[in-house]
């Protein structure tokens, strides 16, 4: 069986927590519940034949004073960066996120979410202009959740 | 702080501090009672460091460190363990067996998730407030002493100033806004505090108020209204105009003539049909017959003042409110002369593809005792009667009086 630790990075409040949630039981909540440090949750999947275990690092959300440590992402085989398709700020923070998390894992692979997706209409996510390897997601609603850890799994996976 | 005192503050300080001590391959063989709080399984002497702590898987080469190097130490901070949170210390203890200390600092961390909630939330607020203020007018806040304190987005957009410290403690003659005919930010604060006033800033027009914040600023907001009224002209000159001619429509003329009988001003009220016009319509065309109206009131048009009010009543007749003389002369003597002059310059006039065509004008001015109602009915009788007595004419409503006292006599 293949390990993977893997890590969901992006501004606080995006979402990160949820679509864990939504991919490892299957639950959403409305409330908000900030993350402080990092948790992990573990789920099995068999990719192509292929048994894996993911690791899946639920660490705070970066504000504007506060990144997150690099310490957390030794080790990480892949990330998902999360956006909030609501918030153009956090969109606009992607590049970064992926930057600092590159500097530590140079070869690692990643996918991005545009979270939230539930709440804009068909025309709103029209205008927002995808970045490579980004899908839009919403745990709310659980669409694409179980694609972007999928997806990112098949990337890893050599 | 040799091993032994690490793991002596560990044990004497049990609420603090729990250990593992693990062997090369990662096998546990040694541990405190209180590790078992913080992983779902009961621990036992031969388990698997990383099956306890999956944290630590990826941070393998800390763990090699810790083997080979005394005083080797390394952190991992604030994991979440069930409803524990911990710190995770990778240590040096012997050069094959690895210590790791976990540190309880649940009460802390929940203080500090708790200031962070609080704060996230507040940040999450504050974006949506700025972003309110954003889509808002353009905004400017002004201290007591008249300096800029604050301007939001869209007017530093406006200005195309790229951020506030290029204008903030700034004072009114440094602002692009002293182009306005205002002496300092207390004037342009007079003349809009108690109603919305329009004011020109280079091409375009803004409506501005002010509003006295906690006695001390005054927060101007500016709404941009340039493009607005420029479409509430055309709303309006399509209402009131008659699409063909571009002269006004019957409701506007009436409504003016209403206000000048309330004002008892001066003026003459003309009513004009053109003569035959069904016949030049069933001849030409209505093509033709539309061109000879535009022909038409762009001529009488010429023979008009700007102030005079001239539209189209139905299909061939027209009104003009006549409202410019010179005050020596008599109404009738000047008007009669100003509508006797229209009709001969249409009588002359060689309209395309139809030639000579011919108008008749009935010429009424109002009395003390009339309404809108009487005075057209006058002019009226005063057409009629022109048509009746063959056309191409301009008769007055006291010689349509004897004329019809004439008639019934
Ligand atoms: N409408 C909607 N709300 C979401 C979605 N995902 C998360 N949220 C809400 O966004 C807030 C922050 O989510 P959370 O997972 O704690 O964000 P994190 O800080 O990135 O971990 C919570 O109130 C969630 O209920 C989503 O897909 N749609
Ligand atoms: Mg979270």
């Amino acid at each position: 069986m293949i390990r993977k630790k893997i890590l969901l990075l992006g501004d606080f409040g995006v979402g990160k927590t949820s679509l864990i949630r939504r991919y490892v039981d299957n639950a959403f909540d409305d409330s908000y519940l900030t993350t402080i440090g990092v948790k992990i949750s573990k789920k099995h999947l068999t990719i192509r034949d292929t048994e894996c275990e993911l690791l899946i690092w639920d660490v705070e959300g970066a504000t504007p004073l506060k990144q997150v440590l690099k310490s957390y992402m030794l080790g990480a085989s892949g990330a998902i960066f999360v956006a909030d398709c609501s918030r153009e700020e956090t969109i606009a923070h992607l590049d970064q996120h992926i930057e600092r998390f590159l500097s530590v894992n140079p070869s690692a692979r990643y996918v991005i979410a545009y979270n939230k997706s539930d709440l804009l209409t068909e025309e709103q996510k029209e205008e927002i202009s995808c970045k490579k390897y980004a899908r839009f997601t919403s745990a709310k609603e659980d669409s694409n959740v179980s694609q972007l850890f999928i997806n990112l799994t098949e990337k890893m996976l050599p | 702080m040799n091993k032994t005192d690490i793991i002596l503050r560990a044990i004497l300080s049990q609420d603090l501090f729990d250990y593992l001590l693990a062997d090369k391959n990662g096998t546990v063989f040694q541990f405190s009672e209180g590790i078992g709080k913080y992983i779902d399984t009961i621990p036992r002497a031969g388990d698997m460091l990383f099956e306890y702590l999956p944290e630590l898987i990826g941070y393998e080469k800390w763990i090699d460190e810790a083997l080979k190097e005394e005083g080797c130490h390394h952190t991992l901070k604030t994991i979440q363990k069930q409803e524990y949170y911990v710190d995770l210390h990778v240590e040096h203890y012997s050069s094959d067996t690895v210590l790791i200390l976990l540190r309880d600092i649940t009460d802390i961390t929940l203080s500090k998730l708790k200031l962070l909630q609080y704060s996230n939330e507040n940040t999450l607020l504050y974006n949506t407030i700025q972003k309110i203020i954003d889509s808002q007018n353009n905004l400017l806040l002004i201290t007591y002493h008249n300096r800029i304190e604050y301007a939001n987005r869209k007017l530093l957009d406006y200005f195309d100033l790229k951020d506030i410290q290029t204008i903030k403690g700034k004072a009114f003659d440094e602002m692009p806004l002293a182009s306005l005919s205002f002496e300092s930010f207390d004037d342009l604060y007079l003349y809009t505090k108690d109603r919305e006033q329009e004011i020109g800033i280079g091409k375009d027009t803004f409506l501005a108020k002010a509003t006295l914040l906690e006695k001390t600023h005054k927060l101007f907001t500016f709404s941009n209204v340039t493009h607005l009224s420029s479409l509430n002209r055309l709303l309006k000159s399509n209402i009131n105009h008659d699409p063909l001619t571009g002269i006004y429509r019957k409701h506007y003329s009436d409504k003016i003539l209403r206000e000048e009988l309330q004002k008892q001003s001066r003026f003459a009220l003309v009513m004009l049909d053109i003569d035959n016009f069904k016949h030049i319509n069933d001849t030409y065309g209505h093509m033709t017959g539309d061109k000879a109206l535009k022909e038409l009131t762009a001529l009488i048009q010429k023979e008009l003042n700007r102030n005079d009010i001239f539209a189209r009543w139905g299909g061939e007749e027209f009104l003009i409110l006549l409202r410019t003389f010179k005050k020596e002369e008599s109404l009738k003597e000047e008007s009669l002369k100003k509508v006797k002059s229209i009709r001969a310059s249409i009588a002359e006039h060689l309209f395309s593809a139809i030639g000579h065509m011919t108008a008749s004008f009935g010429l009424a001015l109002p009395r003390h005792s009339d309404s809108a109602e009487t005075l057209f009915e006058r002019a009226d009788q005063a057409l009629y009667l022109a048509k009746d007595q063959g056309k191409n004419r301009v008769v007055f409503e006291s010689e349509a009086d004897r004329i019809l006292s004439d008639q019934i006599s």
